[in-house]
């Protein structure tokens, strides 16, 4: 045992009061406490005076009576809260922090309340001057309502203690603290002046400690050295070894997760929670965990849920019936994202879950949600903490699964300490809405630290502050950067500089900082027998220096254990993997040769995205669009002009149309066309279908007049019908937009478009548009003469295809004169259509033979906007040079 | 090289001067002057006067420069604890350190202990810190923290507004006309208001000036400005002594024409404004048409002055009427010695009426009135997340420093008195910084002790997309910041001490040729500054140039590679860099470098996305998270970890379309259909994905998927720089995660769309290849620009096109609807002045790219023939601006390309071979003595099932908690404290003390009657007086620890004391109650049962304390007046 140690459980032992910084420190002296009494044999003893300077204080403040005026952590906070919305009602841009202003206002009360101060005769900023009315407001209220906060109460402690209304402790031990608050020096005061003794204790510097600094290349790689000297510590059969991380709040997570893959590979594997070599001084946020971030989406369920809202409730493990319905809530969630629509009513939502008995339990849950969310009556946080409660046990909160160790603490800390805090606020709080309630709740569960329980192993990693007063064999500091120590100075905002720098409150000054850096330099540096300091280089692109405090000890390279993660491990193996062609998959079975033109269009732009798409049935999501989505907008002009040529037939009819008339019949093909859709669609957001009318009709008005009108003579003889094309094996289901005569006989098929579109693709090498060839060379009655693209765009509507002679079509050119024909050596209307058939042929024998070959046109064409990428691997090709 | 005296360098005044504490300057400081040299001495020097250090504020343009500043500057400071050096330059930084440590130690700032206090940062940081010191005024409350995707954040905001399509509420109605303007694309609508909020720095300070009735007529006020100015230089370009001749030629075509058409369009022709004009226009807005019709009638179509020919009927000069022609033509003929007027003449034609059309009125109108509720519904989504974008810190910054004008009030918020402000890279400034630097030094004069320092290069401001504005360095250069702020003296350096001679040479003559000649902040125009060389000529030439006739990237890279070779062949220690203006114009180079084997750094380059290794990892997490992600799962099977054959992925998955792939996957029956080589397959990896799914939200995702990723044996699967890349993906995914989950299926997709791979690690950095942007501020020895002949990449018609002029505003329009009719030719003005700026910039870009290499430049590039066979480059291509200097040499020497394309070899799938398996792994060892001892038996899962009794439990507990305090204060006090209390205080002391636990206010009648009844029910009963009466050794809360079975046990007894025969009673308080239907006597045997081990546990102690004495143990319960002896079992 050290010196210092043994001081304090002998002092301990002769009943003093041992006082220490943080509670982590005073259960750590407990259990050496403890131990020396196990050591002597003793089988009982009176717990010994060890308290947190907090919690010893808690306790005189019992004594004294005076707990039952004691404004908790959550109200007090929530006081000043409100204290500052009242004040800020009515500006133009509410506070974006509502809550850190508070809390930053808090403190500033706090400091004044410990060093006596007030603002009179200090010039005030105006943000130290809203903190003064702020202030002001704070202490009528608390005066009225006889509150106390902690600092008045500590007065009244501080008070009692002086008139012997509470008894004076005779020796008292003060043990990590880095800096006295006014407050410890006033109580060190009170205990000399009844001839007590107050000592301070450290472990003490000794000239034996061997310490040594040691630069690393960054951050990440000061962590794994760290963690590999730990390991090789361990590996020598080390009993005590202690890492301090300075900015250990910042780095939490990737220290923990370096110190595993190091020092338990194993234990990554195996994903249990469970004891491991090393213990870790910081949780994470409680609203970080699962089932606190689930318990929070649940009760946030609206009227209306967004589509990853739904997603979330749909997948998560925290409901009822998770589990059994897994499956089914996938699927219903893949069909709702089908919809391409951005959010969802909840009650429709339940209507889907519980069609065909699918997910009926999920809708039962939202039914009860329902309820919940339509309570729409203010209520105490308390009462709305009863309710939320109730809520959860409805719908099966934490789910179906059987619930980890850590899943069992999160959801302890949930009920006994997350909901009683926001029940705590009735104390100063008025009724409140449920979103506010909620709101409320979500922020005391980012402000809860959530530490996993578990026994300390021999490796324990400590923030700098709760290194106080601990000992090591082994020690390595990390972030002794120049920028942590000494740090730059941070003064409260809301009290004037000048004030705190004179007071040395703390933060107030780059010279404090200073001071303070050495302090806790000087302790860490006794703190172990070997220790080391460590400092990274270099952050990204930025070099960094050690801290001025630490430059005068030797550098020393630090024992490191072979690397034992297993990314390094397993890289080491240095396997290669093995190759295999693999382009053919099975071919397919003659009775299920039906698709749409899409096969074709895929096995002809890369024939793996055809057999992927096609026979794996592997899609991505659907997207969701804001507004009308551009299909919607594609179906709508299409039934639009359906309808229209229903009635006007040819273009003689349409010629006899006044411009009124014809705007008019346009205007009732439209508006039937939406009203005949919407019947079976979900209708979307308002106002939208009246913008969309306008633009329909302007856009039909724009392609019949600049368009129809002023081509040769036509009669409309088909309209969006339904054709079975049989190609080679296949038979492709297609539907034909129009057919159009023309007054000498000929047949001209037309293909609505919405989009750009290029003739190149229609006569080439690779087919990439087959469907007006699959018409052109299937249509059943009459070979038709001409194809083309119907492009509707306005400002260029025109028609863009290709033709048995000129003059069919405007603008449209036979094959004779068109260019890419001539280079393929096709010279007339019949070599092109035994061309498009040899084509569209060979495409269907490929996919029916199961050819899937990752060979795509192009980038641009196939690639781009393709969402196979990551099945084909085609990324492993490095042909994908992003084209900006 | 030359020996450097300060004697002979030829700025030595400039640098003299520039560090005169006294004086403000600002300071051209061209490449390779040394001006972070320059900046440190002045900073020593500044620190040699000041009172504290803080009181000087240097500001960076990166994190990168303030660090290396920061840290050069402590450098030499430390350097003045040793010898001055020999060399001169180094003797002067050394000298002024010394005197900087004398004032140090003089006023004990202790510096090199303290480095804190030098204030050197970026303009963004010193922002944050005003915002940190000024919470409320900023109404940050705060710093908030940084949006890491702001995007998201703006869609949002976006979001929000769009709900209001088809309502009543404001901006409703507006949407829906802007919905219309755009084809009802909404999605278009939502990309032209995040663009807008995206540089609403920008236009937001605007915006307050326009809210009046007729929201245009600011933006037509700057437009008639604008296109008054152009008037002003026209009118002042006018030859003198015309003005008769043009104007009676004028009324004689005009008269002409007048009675013959009315121009061929149908529109009336500019030229009959000259109807019976008798009067010269000036630069006023409405005589425009009359300039456009002077135009009209001296210039043709394209803008040259008619010729002979061209002077006919069509212009209003019929062939008989001679005496006018020939009047005509003389007046022609004289002007062509004014080409200045013709060109500006032919430039007013384009100029718009500063009147926006009635529909583009309509929808500006509309976006002016939403612009407003955009920025409201912002700052809720900020508030809402507790995050910010820089651009709304540096705007709030400035609000707040800016809302009162008592500079001592400035002082105050300050919290000192800022007296020196050195700023770098001052070419790059955008104009809120600019604003903010205003603020700062408004009122400080010449001598009062205070001084600005700003230094930067005109010439290579590049930053137009981060809204630097060049204009701005260039009206500082003039002698003044803002109208308000301190003189500056303009100092220019000239030496450059980076290039050869050759190198210097070559870059004065080829830019003096490429950058304007005159100075004009309005379009950022920058002429060149001649730089002096340092360096003595090298030997050859200083620049090559690699021509190819036709683009043909394979011959580009073969030529680059060995290019490449030679260099090192001469010199293998030569430091290589390769600059390109886009990243697109990289991959066919990358893939030959590595073909032959010469390792590169490529900071920013390659897209994280897409990386197999990351594309393998999206897929695994999708499908970890959703069960029915198809394409996912699929993605999943035929990865490298396991690399399912198409027959086995078909074999798999055809016959269950409907159905989940973890549900085919666990289907025993289904796998035997697979080839035996698929089913080991799958057997190996499908077990570790059903633990992942069954894990899901246990553990942080990143957790989770890094588990599964190396369980599949993942770093077996890629290249080192694979793994390291995989690290990347997972460092996105923990900062995106939220409880286990993501917040979007494609929230991850997203985020690796916008990240970078990891440069190669293996690389020595001797060669590295980067954008020209990144190489700012980097010197190498040779640079090579590929791909000069690229065109950059083509900027489409933006829905809205703004732009703020130094002089006269903010210029906007939006883009015309489009339904076939002209664009808005304000649109169209704005456009081109977009285009000449840019043109400016991207002439400025070449020059940061030629200065950076010390040795030699090669140049690499194509043109293509036009139909005359002639080279041409293409326009806008960096080529083109050199064209005019090496067109010879390009047309002898280019190399023919070769169109063939490069056969496509097939793609092998790529996997794991079967037998692989995990490397043996070794926890490190614990020494048995020292393993943590085991929790309280603990499964790994908690089977039994949380029993939710509902929210009284809670509240019962904390009954019990006062009850015990109670019972503990009847004993020290006497029962007189509890029944002589004031009832209504008492009450309001319980129900505190009951709500600071968590009781809420609805329970706490029922809390606080349930405590009374069991003081009640104790006080009254007889046991209860027993027991609170004093006794013998008694104690309440007595807290013990002691040992039981090598335990450590910690125990607090609620009530202990001997009684008058001796024995010492142990007994606890409990304030349950039977549940309903529970009958009293079960109800006890039931809590009995439950506290018996604890009870023991307690007479154990005591035992230990008092070995020889009877103890006994019991339960009391106060609620029930119920008293129960427990008897230790085991005793
Ligand atoms: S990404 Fe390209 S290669 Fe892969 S399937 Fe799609 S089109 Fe084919």
């Amino acid at each position: 045992m050290t010196p210092f140690l043994e001081k304090i459980i002998h002092a301990a032992a002769g009943s003093a009061l041992v006082l220490t910084s943080n509670k982590r420190l005073s259960r750590h002296l407990q259990t050496a406490y403890d131990r020396q009494m196990q050591a002597l044999g003793k089988q009982t003893w009176p717990t010994p005076q060890i308290f947190s300077l907090d919690a010893w204080l808690d306790r005189r403040i019992v004594d004294l009576g005076e707990s039952w005026r004691l404004l908790q952590a959550p109200p007090l906070k929530r006081l000043w809260e409100q204290i500052i919305e009242e004040d800020s009602a009515g500006s133009d841009k509410e506070l974006l922090q509502l809550s850190a202003t508070a809390e930053k206002a808090r403190q500033a009360s706090q400091l004044l309340g410990e060093y006596h101060l007030s603002l009179a005769n200090s010039p005030l900023t105006e943000d130290q001057q809203a903190f003064q009315r702020w202030l002001q407001r704070y202490q009528r209220l608390c005066a009225e309502h006889n509150w106390l906060d902690r600092t008045a109460a500590i007065a009244l402690v501080l008070a009692a203690l002086q008139r012997q209304q509470l008894e004076c402790p005779h020796q008292l031990l003060l043990v990590g603290f880095d800096q006295f608050s006014p407050l410890v020096s006033a109580l060190g005061q009170q205990i000399k002046t009844f001839g007590g003794s107050v000592e301070e204790l450290g472990p003490e510097p000794s000239s034996a400690n061997q310490i040594g600094r040691h630069g690393c290349n960054d951050p990440q790689d000061e962590i794994v050295q760290a963690a590999r000297w730990a390991r090789a510590l361990l590996e020598q059969g080390a009993a005590a070894v202690g890492v301090v991380v300075t900015d250990l709040q910042a780095r939490r997570s990737q220290v923990e997760r370096i110190f595993r893959d190091q020092i338990d590979p194993e234990a990554v594997l195996r994903l249990n929670e469970e004891e491991s070599a090393f213990s870790l001084s910081l949780g994470s946020p409680l609203i970080e965990q699962g089932p606190i971030h689930a318990a929070l989406e649940i009760l946030a369920v609206g009227h209306r849920l967004g589509l990853d809202q739904c997603s979330f409730l749909l997948r998560t493990a925290y409901l009822k019936a998770s589990i059994a319905e897994a499956d089914s809530r996938a699927l219903l969630d893949s069909r709702l994202r089908s919809f391409r629509q951005q959010s969802f009513r909840l009650t429709r939502l339940s209507i889907l879950a519980k069609t065909d008995n699918q997910a009926l339990v999920f809708g039962r849950c939202l039914d009860s949600l329902d309820l919940l969310q339509k309570s729409i009556s203010r209520k105490m946080p308390g009462e709305w903490a009863a309710q939320f409660d109730a809520t959860l046990i409805q719908v099966g909160w934490p789910g179906e699964r059987s619930l980890a160790s850590s899943e069992y603490q999160m959801v302890m800390a949930w009920r006994d300490k997350l909901l009683p805090a926001l029940a705590s606020l009735d104390a100063v709080s008025p009724p409140v809405e449920r979103h506010q309630a909620l709101s409320l709740l979500r922020r005391l569960a980012a402000e809860t630290e959530f530490q996993l329980e578990a026994p300390t192993g021999p490796v324990q990693v400590v923030g700098l502050l709760e290194s106080a007063g601990l000992e090591f064999e082994h020690l390595w500091v990390m972030g002794m950067t120049e920028d942590i120590l000494p740090a730059a100075a941070r003064p409260n905002p809301f009290l004037p500089v000048a004030l705190q720098v004179a007071q040395q409150m703390p933060h107030s000054s780059a010279e404090r900082e200073l001071d303070f850096a050495r302090q806790v330099i000087g302790r860490l540096r006794a703190a172990g027998k070997q220790s080391i300091f460590s400092y990274a280089l270099r952050d990204g692109d930025c070099d960094l220096r050690p801290s001025p405090l630490i430059l005068d000890l030797p550098e020393r390279t630090p024992m490191l254990a072979e690397p034992a993660d297993l990314r390094t491990k397993i890289q080491a193996q240095a396997i290669a993997l093995s190759e295999l062609s693999d382009t053919l998959g099975p071919s397919l079975a003659s009775e299920q040769g039906t698709g749409g033109t899409g096969i074709l269009k895929d096995q002809a732009l890369c024939p793996f995205r055809a057999f992927a798409h096609y026979r794996l049935r592997g899609k991505s999501f659907d997207q969701a669009e804001p507004g009308l989505d551009a299909m919607t907008r594609g179906n709508l002009l299409h039934l639009s002009l359906e309808i229209f040529w229903t009635s006007v037939m040819t273009q003689v009819k349409l010629l006899s149309l006044t411009d009124p008339q014809r705007l008019e019949l346009v205007n009732q093909s439209v508006v039937q066309a939406l009203e005949q859709y919407f019947k079976e669609q979900p209708t979307p957001q308002p106002g939208l279908l009246e913008i969309e009318q306008q633009r329909l009709v302007a856009l039909i008005e724009e392609w019949l007049t600049n368009t129809e009108q002023a081509r040769a003579s036509f009669q409309v003889v088909q309209r969006e019908k339904e054709l079975l094309a049989q190609i080679g094996p296949l038979q492709i289901r297609t539907v034909i937009d129009r057919v159009d005569m023309l007054d000498d006989g000929s047949l001209v098929i037309l293909d609505y478009k919405t989009g750009a579109v290029r003739a190149e693709l229609l006569v080439g090498e690779r087919l990439l548009e087959p469907q007006l060839p699959i018409y052109a060379i299937t249509n059943s009655e009459q070979a038709a003469d001409g194809v083309a693209f119907a492009q509707l765009r306005r400002g260029s509507c025109k028609l863009i295809g290709v033709a048995r002679e000129e003059g069919l079509l405007p603008k449209v050119a036979g094959v004779e004169k068109n260019n890419q024909a001539l280079q393929l050596g096709l010279h007339s209307w019949t070599d092109l259509l035994a061309h498009w058939r040899r084509q569209l042929e060979a495409l269907a024998e490929d996919f029916v033979a199961g050819i899937a070959r990752v060979d795509p046109v192009d980038y641009e064409h196939a690639c781009k906007f393709c969402d196979l990428t990551g099945l084909c691997r085609i990324a492993e090709a490095k042909m994908i040079g992003e084209e900006e | 090289m030359k020996p450097m005296t300060p004697m002979m360098i030829a700025d030595q005044t400039q640098r003299s001067a520039a560090i005169d504490p006294q004086r403000s300057f600002i300071v051209q400081a061209p490449a390779g002057s040394g001006k972070t040299e320059l900046l440190i001495q002045r900073y020593l020097a500044l620190l040699a006067e000041v009172e504290r250090p803080q009181q000087i504020l240097a500001i960076t343009f990166t994190r990168k420069a303030a660090a290396e500043m920061r840290n050069r500057l402590l450098d030499a400071l430390s350097a003045a604890q040793q010898d001055c050096p020999p060399e001169a330059h180094k003797a002067l930084t050394w000298s002024l350190a010394s005197k900087a440590l004398k004032r140090d130690r003089a006023c004990q700032w202790n510096l090199l202990q303290n480095p804190a206090l030098l204030t050197i940062q970026t303009i963004d940081s010193f922002d944050s810190s005003l915002v940190r010191k000024m919470p409320w005024l900023s109404r940050f409350g705060g710093l908030p923290e940084l949006a890491e995707d702001a995007e998201k954040l703006y869609m949002k905001a976006t979001d929000r507004l769009l709900q209001r399509v088809g309502s009543s509420r404001p901006g409703g109605e507006q949407l829906g006309q802007l919905l219309a303007h755009l084809d009802n694309r909404m999605n278009r609508l939502q990309q032209m208001l995040v663009a807008m909020l995206q540089k609403r720095d920008q236009w937001l300070r605007h915006l307050y000036g326009i809210r009046d009735d007729d929201p245009c007529r600011l933006l037509e006020a700057s437009l008639a400005e604008l296109i008054e100015k152009d008037l002003a230089a026209l009118e002042e370009a006018t030859p003198q002594g015309f003005a008769a001749e043009m104007l009676a030629c004028g009324r004689i075509s005009a008269a002409n024409l007048g009675n013959v058409s009315n121009g061929a369009n149908g529109k009336e022709r500019p030229l009959l404004y000259l109807t019976d004009l008798d009067w010269m226009p000036s630069a006023q807005i409405d005589h425009l048409p009359v300039w456009q019709g002077l135009a009209d009638l001296l210039l043709t179509g394209s803008g040259t002055l008619r010729k002979p020919r061209g002077i006919d009927v069509k212009c209003g000069f019929a062939a008989a009427k001679k005496d006018s022609r020939l009047r005509m033509q003389q007046l022609v003929e004289q002007l062509v010695a004014f080409p200045e007027f013709v060109a500006r003449l032919q430039a007013c034609r384009e100029l718009p009426a500063a009147e926006y059309p009635p529909e583009q009125r309509r929808i500006l109108a509309c976006l002016i009135a939403l612009l407003p509720l955009l920025v409201g519904e912002l700052w809720l989504v900020f508030r809402a997340a507790g995050q910010a974008d820089f651009a709304e810190i540096a705007l709030m910054a400035k609000a707040a420093l800016g809302s009162v004008d008592d500079p001592s009030d400035l002082l105050l918020k300050l919290d000192s008195r800022l007296e020196h402000i050195l700023v770098d890279e001052f070419q790059d400034t955008s104009w809120l910084q600019y604003g903010l630097l205003e603020m700062l030094t408004a009122g400080w004069q010449s001598g009062d002790g205070r001084t600005l320092f700003l230094v930067g290069d005109p010439m290579q401001s590049i930053y137009r997309f981060r809204e630097a504005e060049v204009g701005l360095f260039l009206k500082s250069f003039a002698g003044q910041l803002g109208v308000d702020g301190p003189r500056l003296e303009p100092l220019q350096l000239c030496c450059n001490f980076r290039s050869q001679q050759g190198l210097v040479d070559w870059v004065n003559r080829t830019f003096s040729a490429i950058f304007p000649a005159q100075v004009d902040a309005a379009r950022g125009a920058v002429p060149l500054a001649l730089a002096t060389a340092v360096q003595d000529q090298l030997v050859g030439p200083a620049v090559t140039l690699t021509a190819f006739n036709g683009r043909d990237d394979l011959a580009e890279g073969e030529r680059v590679v060995q290019c490449l070779q030679q260099i090192w062949a001469e010199n293998s220690l030569q430091s290589v860099a390769i600059l390109v203006r886009g990243r697109s114009h990289l991959p066919e180079i990358l893939r030959q470098l590595r073909a032959a084997n010469l390792p590169y750094q490529a900071k920013d380059i390659e897209l994280l996305g897409a990386q197999p290794v990351a594309l393998d990892l999206l897929a695994l997490n999708c499908a970890l998270l959703h069960r029915a992600d198809r394409l996912a799962w699929l993605t999943v099977l035929r990865a490298p970890w396991c690399g399912l054959t198409l027959n086995d992925l078909h074999a798999l998955t055809a016959e269950a379309c409907g159905a989940t792939l973890p549900s085919v996957l666990s289907d025993a029956n289904r796998l035997t259909q697979l080839s035996a080589d698929g089913q080991q397959r799958v057997e190996r990896i499908w077990p570790i994905l059903d633990k992942g799914l069954g894990r899901r939200g246990r553990f942080p995702l990143r957790q989770l998927l890094e588990a599964c990723w190396l369980a599949l044996g993942g770093p077996a699967c890629y290249s080192r720089d694979g793994v390291e890349d995989a690290e990347l993906v997972f460092d996105l995914l923990e900062k995106l995660q939220q409880g286990g989950d993501l917040p979007a299926h494609e929230s991850l997709a997203e985020g690796l769309a916008k990240l970078f791979a990891v440069p190669d690690t293996q690389a020595d950095g001797r060669l590295q290849v980067m954008t020209i942007h990144k190489a700012k501020g980097l010197e190498f020895d040779h640079v090579l620009l590929p791909g000069l002949g690229r065109m950059p990449a083509g900027n489409d018609s933006p829905l809205l096109r703004w732009l703020e002029h130094p002089q006269v505003g903010l210029l906007l329009a939006p883009i015309a609807a489009r339904d076939g009719s002209d664009q808005d030719p304000i649109y169209q003005l704005i456009g081109r002045m977009e285009r000449d700026k840019q043109d400016l910039e991207a002439s400025r870009l070449l020059y940061v790219a030629a200065t950076r290499a010390k040795q030699r430049l090669h140049l690499f590039a194509h043109a293509k023939e036009d139909k005359n066979a002639e080279l041409k480059p293409a326009s806008g291509s960096l080529l083109s601006k050199l064209w005019p200097l090496v067109q010879t040499d390009f047309s002898q020497q280019a190399i023919v390309a070769n169109q063939c394309d490069v056969a496509r070899s097939e793609l092998k799938l790529r996997r794991l071979p079967l037998g692989w398996s995990m490397p043996p792994l070794s926890p490190a060892p614990i020494s048995e003595s020292l393993a943590p001892s085991k929790a309280a038996a603990q499964g790994e899962e908690h089977e039994d099932r949380l029993l939710f009794s509902g929210w009284e439990q809670q509240s019962q507990r904390h009954v019990g908690t006062l009850v015990h305090g109670i019972l503990e204060q009847l004993v020290h006090q006497g029962s007189a404290f509890w029944m002589d209390a004031d009832a209504a205080q008492q009450e309001q002391m319980l129900k505190r003390q009951l709500s600071g636990l968590g009781v809420p206010a609805h329970d706490l009648n029922a809390a606080l009657a349930r405590i009374r009844d069991a003081v009640k029910q104790t006080l009254a009963s007889q046991r209860g007086q027993w027991m609170l009466q004093p006794h013998l050794q008694g104690a309440c809360e007595l807290e013990l620890s002691g040992q039981i079975d090598g335990q450590v046990i910690h125990a607090v007894v609620d009530r202990t004391f001997v009684d008058t025969a001796g024995i010492r009673w142990v007994i606890d308080y409990k304030t349950s109650a039977p549940r309903a239907a529970e009958s009293h006597a079960t109800f006890v045997q039931r809590e009995t049962e439950h506290y018996r081990i604890q009870l023991a546990g307690y007479s154990r102690l005591l035992r230990g304390m008092e070995p020889e004495r009877e103890i006994r143990s019991a339960l009391y319960f106060p609620l029930l007046d119920h008293f129960v002896e427990v008897a230790d079992e085991n005793s």
